[in-house]
């Protein structure tokens, strides 16, 4: 990580990624002029898509900036939906190949956040829900904003030094906390 | 919060119907229509809850130009915490020369009376909603605006609370004005009594205040705070204090001295702390005018989130790529004209594969498709 990161953009492929990311910074101490959401996509349905079309790109922003006296901490979100976590970052790490840049490299100021299947899996484990990740329809019912500022809160608990993870913790968000606490 | 607006043979609002989010970004082209739904709403406020008559705001040149009904219908459902309201307004002329007349005023809850004007009588109901009180009123303003808060009024105050508090702006820095001869309990449109609003907000909202500060100092370079110079009970000037220089000496500056931008954020961001309290509805049109690039996502994300916090309702008409980014594939409307013809509303749709975002969608004509 460079010594300081003058701003944390974020590239997520739905509202409720961006909500979930904004309320934690914030909880960490971060203020809202330290971070930048990019533009979501016109069209709902095609978050994961439109993620993995922009990686390349801001990726490679997030680059140029490595070795100047301010530096950017890029933050991705996007969902495994049908796929593992892992073949979803695959996935993500192959567009980059595709674009003829190297692959993200363990250190660089760039962290992967993959949800399974959706973002509101990790939100209802965060609010003691018990929740399944193999459940395609664990959206339903969906979230609302409040209740995201209240997961937040809870995920800023569970990245905390020596915290006790809620065991509503589902397999993705409890390998992803060292993620978490990299962007706190 | 407002779900509900219903506007007939007002300007373009022909039958018109809008129902809106919590978070609500109204797009389009220019002349569609966006600010007259600000217009609609304030003018429902300035008369239901803050005593202006209908003389000059309603009827005669508002009336719909390309047909001819005598009729002005508005209908607001308010979503409040004892259910929803719907207050109903019907205005129509009458006399010589012909004048502005209120033909029906109503409140009800949940379908329950709370409220009727008609035929020049007020039928005033008790919060188990029994017809209590009958007299005589003037057809040309509302006593919903006399009505001051009782033990059996309580629902009907939650309402006119929620009324009174409504607040529709299009920030105007080049009319902000720095001198305070009094306080004002509410900003004008333009802002341009800021300086006799923010006296207000000194006395009676210091804490939020104290927060606007706070925020104003991380996106005003060298900006230390706001402060009202002049005798307690005189004129009063607004003045703000900056370091400036290499040693960063404070110093005061009048509040006109900042540039345009300086004091539309200014004004920006007393809106968001001042006037997203508990259950507001704030429609800012245009915020974006005046202000920085890199200073409109910080302010609206902490907008946005500052209204969920406080239970709020925010709506917003802007052209601005960053607003439509944001807001528009969750909480965007479009609000359009064919041939200069009625207004309508519509959900953003984009087309179905497309990966653009909505800014570009919107640049090439495509929200119409």
């Amino acid at each position: 990580m460079p010594d300081r990161i003058a701003k944390i953009i974020v590239l997520a492929e739905d509202q409720e990624h961006q909500n979930l990311v904004r309320r934690y910074l914030l909880r960490c101490g971060h203020e809202y002029r330290s971070f930048e959401f990019i533009a979501l996509p016109g069209n709902r349905g095609c978050g994961s898509q439109y993620v993995r079309e922009h990686f390349p790109e801001q990726v490679a922003k997030c680059r140029e900036t490595l070795g100047r006296r301010a530096s950017c901490l890029l933050v991705v979100v996007t969902d495994a939906d049908n796929l593992t976590t892992n073949v979803r970052e695959q996935e993500l790490q192959a567009e980059l190949a595709q674009a003829g840049y190297p692959q993200v490299a363990i250190g660089e100021p760039i962290v992967i956040l993959i949800p399974k299947w959706h973002v509101e899996t990790w939100i209802k484990c965060l609010l003691g829900q018990t929740v399944q990740e193999s459940d395609r329809d664990a959206d339903k019912p969906p979230v609302d904003a409040e209740q995201i500022t209240t997961a937040a809160k809870t995920l800023h608990d569970w990245t905390r030094p020596n915290a006790q993870v809620g065991p509503t913790c589902v397999p993705s968000l409890r390998s992803a906390l060292p993620r978490w606490q990299r962007i706190g | 919060m407002l779900t509900r607006l219903y506007c007939d043979n007002y300007k373009c609002l022909v039958n018109f119907e809008f129902r809106p989010g919590p978070t609500q970004l109204l797009m389009g082209h220019n002349g569609a229509g966006k600010s007259t739904v600000f217009e609609v709403l304030a003018l429902i406020r300035d008369f239901a809850a803050r005593g202006e008559t209908c003389e000059d705001r309603l009827v005669g040149q508002t009336r719909t130009r390309w047909q001819d009904l005598p009729d002005q219908r508005f209908e607001l459902d308010v979503k409040g915490k004892s259910g929803v309201f719907t207050y109903e307004l019907v205005v129509d002329e009458s006399g010589r020369p012909l004048r502005p007349r209120v033909k029906r005023e109503r409140l009800s809850l949940s379908g329950k009376p709370l409220y009727l004007f008609e035929d020049g009588v007020v039928h005033l109901h008790n919060d188990r909603f029994e017809d209590r009180t009958q007299f005589e009123f003037f057809p040309k303003r509302s006593f919903l605006a006399e009505i001051e808060a009782r033990h059996d009024n309580k629902k009907l105050m939650e309402f006119k609370s929620w009324l009174e508090k409504v607040l529709c702006v299009q920030v105007d820095p080049k009319r902000m004005q720095s001198e305070a001869a009094k306080e004002a309990i509410y900003p004008l449109p333009d802002l341009s009594n800021f300086a006799e609003w923010y006296r207000h907000l000194r006395q009676d909202s210091s804490a939020a205040t104290d927060e606007l500060r706070a925020s104003l100092q991380g996106v005003i370079g060298g900006f230390e705070g706001l402060d009202l110079k002049g005798p307690p009970s005189g004129t009063r000037v607004l003045q703000v204090a900056l370091r400036t220089g290499s040693e960063g000496k404070s110093q005061q500056y009048g509040f006109a001295e900042l540039s345009d931008g300086q004091r539309a954020l200014v004004g920006l961001y007393t809106l968001l702390h001042c006037a997203l309290t508990d259950n507001a509805t704030l429609c800012i049109d245009e915020p974006d005018n005046f202000v920085a690039l890199a200073e409109i996502q910080p302010w609206l994300l902490r907008l946005t989130d500052r209204g969920t916090d406080t239970n709020s309702q925010v709506m917003l008409a802007s052209h601005h790529p960053e607003l439509l980014n944001q807001l528009a594939s969750r909480n965007g409307v479009i609000i359009e004209r064919m041939d200069a013809g009625p207004t309508r509303v519509r959900s953003f749709a984009p087309p179905a594969d497309t990966t653009l975002t909505p800014a570009e969608i919107v640049a090439r004509g495509w929200e119409h498709a």
